[in-house]
Order: C-alpha cells, then sequence, then structure tokens
C-alpha cells in the first residue's frame, strides 16, 4: 500500500488493510484476547451543528431548556436544565440549536466510516457512541500505545470531544467510556478492576433497579458482583444476571458490525450559508476524513470525486477532482479541494455540499525506496494533479511521439501511443514554431547561410492535409541554426529552431 | 598573531573560508552537462542539484536547449539506475512547442516530461515554485522574462530545499541585473558555435568567454563550412499515374 508521509498512516508499511486479511488466532500459539475499544462522543448532537468555536448548548425536545452546553458554555456559567431565556442572560453570545437527530446519526455514520482507518469491525453505538473490534489490530499497530498514539493524532484532528476506554467484553468499553474513565488496558482482570468501581447510577439499569439496588445499600459494581450468584438469582429478575455476565464476558454478546457501503456518497448540510469558496474546506473535512477511512477500509484508493455544491435556489455546480495515481489520505484531498475552490466564485451562497466518488482504484503495493536520494515528501502522481486542478487540464500536458512524417504532426500529447524512435526523427530541432513563419525570400536568398539540406519531406495525402516540402537547416546573420523549408509555391517559412 | 591565524585555520576547517588556490571539488552528485569544457568551467564538474542556473540568451535558437539536454538525458539515466521513482522533467511555459523527435534523439525518456501552459505569470512562478519544492521533479526549466528578482530568489530557495535541478531561461538583457541564482550563463550564437560566459559561479571567479560547438556538429553535414552557396531548386510537381 502506499503510504503517504504526510498523512498519519494508521497501517505499517506494507500491511494490509484492516479487512483485508486478519491475522490467524492460533499466531503466537494462544488465542488473542479479545479487547474492544469505545468511543463516546458526549458532545456529539451538538458539535454535528455547530460550525465554530464559541458558547452553544443544545435545547432539549420542548424547546425550553438547556440539554447540552460545550466547554465555552460550562465555562460561563451554564449547565444542562437553565432555561434558555436564563441561559441568554448569563452568556449573552450564546448559540442555542435545535436538536436535529438525523444530522447527528449522519455524523455518527460518517465517524464509523473514518474508524475504518482503525479497525475491521466497527459497530456503531446510537446516539454518540461506536465500538471498534481492537484484538485483532493491535498486532498491526505494534501494540497499544503506538495504537494509542495515532488514534490520538487523528482524533485531534477531528475536533470533536470524546471519551475513550477500552474493555474486554463490549458492554465493559461502553461503560468504561460513558463513565468517562479513560482507560486503555489489556486482559479481563484489568478491566474487572476498573469496573468494579462504576457506580450503580453509571451502570445503564432501569431507574427502577438503580433504585432498588441503592436501597440495598450497592453502591457500586464491586458490591453487586461481591454478592453470591444464587442470592441474586432469587431476588432479582433473570436480565440482571444476564447483563452482568455480558459484562464480564460469561456470556457472548455479539455486536453487529458497520456495514461499509459499496459506494462513498456523503451529504453535508450547513446551519448558515457559506458565501466563500474558501470557507467551504471546513466542513469538507470531516468528509474527507470519513472518506480516508472508509478508503482504508476498503482497501482502495480514490482517483475521482466530485462534488456538489446546492445553491440557496437549487443545484450548485458540480466539481470533479481527480488523482493520477490514485489517493486516500485526507490531507492530499483536502489539499486538491483547496486548489480547486480557489478558482471557483460562489453565484449564491451555499447551504449544502454532496462529497461522492466516481472512480475507486484497488490499493497496491508499491515499494518505498529506503536508499532515496530525493528529499521532498509528495509524490509525482500528486504534484500533476495539484497542476491540473489549479491551472485546468489542457494546461498540464505530457509529449510523446507520433508516427507521421509531417513534422507538426510528428509529436502528440497522447502518451499511449508508444511510438518508437525511428530515422524519421532523426537531426530534428528542439523547437517547433506553433505555425511555420513566412520569411522573404529575398532574406532566404541574401543573409541566411544554408548548410544542410534539402530533406524532402511529402505526406498527409490522406488527410488533406498534404504537405510537399524540402527542408533545410540555415544560419541566421546572428549565428542562431534554424530550420526551414521551402513548399510547392515556392514560398519559405521557418519551421523551427535549433535551440 | 598566533591567535588570529589559528582563528584563521578554524575558518578554513569549518569552510566558510573559500580559498582561490583550491578548486572546488567535484561532488557524486553533480550531473555531467555531457560537454567536458563546460564541465570544467563549472564548480564541481557539471550542474549541481538544488542550484539554480540561469541562462541567458537574446533569442531562442542560440543553443539553450543544446546545453541542457545531454543533462537531462544524463538525469533520466541516472534514476533508471537507481531504480527510484521516476520525477518529472517540467517545463513551464517554454516559448515554442518543444520537439518530441529531438528531445527522445538527445537520449530523454518522454513519458517523464510534462510540459505546463499558465495562464498568468502568477501562476507560472507558482507552478515553478510547487515543482521545485515538491521534490518529486528530477528537472525544471522554467521561462521568465526580465525583472522579478524575489521571484528568482524564491525559486532558489526552493530549488536548494528540495534539491532539484533547476534551470531558468531568460533573456540576455537581465545580464545587468542582479539575481540570487548561484550560477548564472550567457549564451550568444555564432558564426561557428556559440560563446558561452559562466558571468557568476559558487567559489570561483566569472570567466572569460569560451566558444563550445554544442553538438553543432551532429547537426551539420561533416563538411564545414560550406563554401558554395547551393542553389536550391523549387520542388518539381510530378503527376503520379
Amino acid at each position: 500500500m502506499t503510504v503517504h508521509k504526510s498523512s498519519e498512516a494508521p497501517l505499517v508499511a506494507g500491511a494490509p488493510s484492516p479487512s483485508a486479511s486478519l491475522p490467524s488466532s492460533e499466531s503466537g500459539g494462544s488465542l488473542r484476547e479479545p479487547l474492544w475499544l469505545c468511543l463516546h462522543f458526549p458532545l456529539l448532537a451538538l458539535e454535528a451543528l455547530q460550525q465554530d468555536e464559541g458558547a452553544a448548548a443544545l435545547l432539549d425536545h420542548s424547546g425550553q431548556r438547556l440539554a447540552l452546553c460545550n466547554g465555552r458554555a460550562l465555562a460561563a456559567g451554564l449547565e444542562a436544565g437553565l432555561a434558555s431565556a436564563t441561559a441568554y442572560s448569563i452568556c449573552p453570545p450564546l448559540q442555542l440549536f435545535k436538536p436535529q437527530p438525523e444530522r447527528s446519526r449522519q455524523q455518527l455514520e460518517n465517524l464509523a466510516l473514518w474508524a475504518g482507518n482503525f479497525s475491521a469491525q466497527i459497530s456503531p453505538l446510537p446516539p454518540d457512541s461506536l465500538l471498534l473490534e481492537l484484538g485483532s489490530m493491535l498486532h498491526y499497530f505494534g501494540g497499544l500505545e503506538c495504537f494509542n498514539q495515532q488514534l490520538n493524532r487523528q482524533l485531534l484532528r477531528l475536533g470533536y470531544r470524546v471519551q475513550r476506554a477500552s474493555g474486554h467484553t463490549p458492554l465493559a468499553a461502553q461503560l468504561l467510556a460513558r463513565a468517562g474513565h479513560p482507560v486503555l488496558l489489556q486482559g479481563r482482570e484489568a478491566h474487572m478492576q476498573q469496573l468494579k468501581q462504576l457506580s450503580v447510577s453509571q451502570l445503564e439499569l432501569k431507574p427502577r433497579l438503580a433504585a432498588q439496588l441503592q436501597g440495598m445499600g450497592i453502591r457500586q459494581l464491586g458490591d453487586l458482583l461481591a454478592l453470591p450468584r444464587e442470592a441474586l438469582v432469587n431476588r432479582f429478575s433473570p436480565p440482571l444476571l444476564e447483563y452482568l455476565d455480558r459484562l464480564s464476558g460469561a456470556r457472548p454478546d455479539p455486536q453487529p458490525p458497520y456495514q461499509f457501503p459499496p459506494q462513498f456518497e456523503r451529504r453535508q448540510e450547513f446551519n448558515r450559508e457559506i458565501g466563500s469558496s474558501q470557507a467551504l474546506l471546513f466542513p469538507l473535512k470531516p468528509l474527507l476524513e470519513a472518506l480516508q477511512g472508509y478508503l482504508r477500509h476498503q482497501g482502495l484508493q480514490a482517483l475521482r470525486l466530485q462534488l456538489q455544491l446546492d445553491y440557496r435556489d437549487g443545484a450548485g455546480p458540480s466539481l470533479e477532482l481527480g488523482h493520477s495515481g490514485g489517493a486516500s489520505a485526507a490531507s492530499d484531498w483536502l489539499e486538491l479541494c483547496r486548489l480547486r475552490l480557489e478558482s471557483l466564485t460562489l453565484q449564491q451562497a451555499v447551504l449544502g455540499l454532496r462529497l461522492r466518488v466516481v472512480q475507486f482504484r484497488e490499493l497496491e503495493a508499491t515499494p518505498s525506496d529506503l536508499f532515496s536520494q530525493r528529499r521532498g515528501d509528495s509524490d509525482p502522481d500528486q504534484l500533476f494533479s495539484r497542476l491540473r486542478i489549479r491551472l485546468g487540464e489542457q494546461a498540464v500536458q505530457p509529449l510523446a511521439l507520433a508516427a507521421d512524417h509531417r513534422p507538426e504532426y510528428g509529436w502528440s500529447t497522447d502518451c499511449t501511443a508508444n511510438v518508437k524512435l525511428s530515422s524519421r526523427h532523426q537531426g530534428r530541432p528542439g523547437w517547433l514554431l506553433k505555425q511555420p513563419q513566412r520569411i522573404e525570400t529575398a532574406l532566404v536568398k541574401q543573409r541566411l547561410t544554408i548548410i544542410k539540406g534539402p530533406e524532402r519531406i511529402c505526406g498527409g495525402w490522406w488527410d488533406q492535409q498534404a504537405v510537399r516540402r524540402d527542408y533545410y537547416v540555415a544560419r541566421w546573420p546572428d549565428g542562431r541554426l534554424g530550420w526551414l523549408f521551402r513548399d510547392d509555391r515556392d514560398g519559405w517559412y521557418l519551421h523551427g529552431w535549433y535551440g | 598573531m598566533a591567535t588570529q591565524a589559528d582563528s584563521l585555520d578554524g575558518l578554513l576547517q569549518q569552510g566558510k573560508v573559500w580559498q582561490a588556490t583550491r578548486p572546488v571539488m567535484p561532488q557524486a552528485e553533480s550531473v555531467s552537462s555531457g560537454y567536458p569544457e563546460l564541465d570544467e568551467m563549472l564548480p564541481g564538474r557539471g550542474w549541481q542539484p538544488g542550484e539554480l542556473v540561469e541562462l541567458l540568451y537574446d533569442r531562442e535558437g542560440s543553443g539553450e536547449l543544446r546545453m541542457v539536454l545531454p543533462a537531462l538525458a544524463a538525469l533520466c539515466r541516472r534514476e533508471e539506475d537507481l531504480a527510484g521513482k521516476k520525477g518529472w522533467l517540467l517545463w513551464v511555459d517554454p516559448p515554442h512547442i518543444p520537439y518530441a523527435p529531438a528531445l527522445a534523439e538527445a537520449g530523454i525518456d518522454l513519458s517523464r516530461i510534462l510540459v505546463v501552459r499558465s495562464n498568468s505569470r502568477r501562476d507560472r512562478l507558482w507552478c515553478l515554485e510547487q515543482a521545485l519544492k515538491s521534490g518529486c521533479c528530477s528537472a525544471v526549466l522554467g521561462w521568465l522574462p526580465a525583472g522579478q528578482e524575489n521571484a528568482v530568489r524564491r525559486l532558489q530557495l526552493a530549488a536548494s530545499e528540495s534539491a532539484t535541478s533547476a534551470f531558468l531561461f531568460r533573456p540576455e538583457a537581465c545580464r545587468s541585473q542582479s539575481s540570487a541564482a548561484p550560477c548564472r550563463i550567457l549564451l550568444q550564437s555564432r558564426q561557428q558555435g556559440s560563446d558561452i560566459t559562466l558571468l557568476k559561479r559558487r567559489g570561483g571567479w566569472p570567466q572569460p568567454a569560451r566558444r563550445l560547438l554544442l553538438g553543432e556538429e551532429q547537426i551539420l553535414p561533416a563538411v564545414t563550412p560550406v563554401v558554395a552557396r547551393p542553389q536550391p531548386q523549387p520542388v518539381q510537381l510530378r503527376r503520379v499515374k
């Protein structure tokens, strides 16, 4: 696989993508320990809506009181449960949002795609958590510590507030993450130690059951687990036992994995209209991060993206972006988007955008050269794509030979033809003029010194561009060497320079 | 006195003072220009990657391409040997069409050439700088008008960062202007060959003009000079039966 140095490639160079192959469980002689990671995004419902950094809060369903406050709002003295009018009087620049479950659901799906960077099996836990199967992935990341570093870097880029925890069972990871215990451990015992400290209210039991337990003097999970099993069976309903077994790992707890869609197409709506094309990069960034996760998970690279903008009055422009060699890193695509958007003038304010991959490519292993002398960090395809996006497709062209005797058709920009160098290409000048330039016959006769020629070139009768010329090399009075011809009407033309 | 001599020796050892008597050592990275006489004049016995080379000439046809083509071919060959990822040979805004047959004949791998036609001066400089910075070009060739000292300085910085071979082709009028390019060469076509003047080079004095043929002998027939002017006859149209 191609590892772009500019991005945090999650996998070791040469390793297959997460889904491509899983190590056999027999590796190392012992069964792999199950390990799960839960990422809990406590402010997701709010952060999915907010587009800047200011104090913001989410209203509850009645629209009267605050349900969620971000860090700035908390610092200003707000808290959940305050009436919106009170909140405004405490913190006037506060932004209030109505809950939009659909938007948070979409964001969670984006995050699930993004998590393809890290795990082959991802289960979204609506409304605001993700569960990643980690046990089989640690081998590729080179241990928990390395994994954690890469995860941290990527989380920082995403900019969401996140609580994370590992667990030996899905439920353990989930509870620890929601409780805000930043645990990253391995092994059942270590996790059970942490779990025992959870209070009953953090167990996400039914309120009646939690009250019942507290009434019995059971404060922590440790207290509950210390009770004899028979007593629990007698006193409580079977679901509690089942719950405790799932938590400890005594009972399997299969998680439905997220099915990655066969096509990548994501929509993003904005809360406010965006009037400048550069400002579109901000909402685009999370989509590109999701794209990177999707591509890594599927073992693909994207060759062409389509970016469709929605104007206030309907469909806006549709931009196509291409990468000649295929790229998966979000940073590569973001740069191409930036270049493309620079040259775009918006006719109207934009309300949303849609990102779609038009063309995929299978990931190929490219050997990277350990001893390469060259410094600099981008690869040739990336430069080619950058130039094409900024200057236009026609402005950047390759160069190739063409199988034609006529000089003006002796070259082309089509490198697929694969024409070999032959005798008809010999002794040609380095510069060819775009159009042959007429020169006065008197000038040729009196001032130029013809030093080679004639070489007769005839052809083109087959496509109405017949050419019948005698070519000469001549020296100009100032010493320069030109390539000129006389046509069948005795007119002299300059056609090239020996530059 | 002793301390002064010591400090001078120290400076010499650090390489901060250059002595005219000491020639610049040929460097492993340098690319031969393909002309032994020219290599002799150049510091390090060839073009140095990372050093912007400014070629000044009056009008196209003075031998400016013939001067760099062998080096470009050498760069192509070198990377084939190293089996590294192939870098581009980027031509930014050439004044005419770089004629593929001539380039191929000079030994250049055409699949690595990219010709860029920018729309504005700004785009041209952007493109040159991006290409030099990226480090994924074997060589960058650009055509710049007179003036623009700042732009040249930026390009030199970008080239030295990525150690890319860079050639800037500029009009002869720039001769009297200052330039940040470490190597400046004036090219003047003559009745036989071209006069090459090193206006500026790193670690050496400017050099007087030298006459080089620059591959003219391959273009021209073996017998030169031509004494009698041949009188070309017009093409006779003959009806083909």
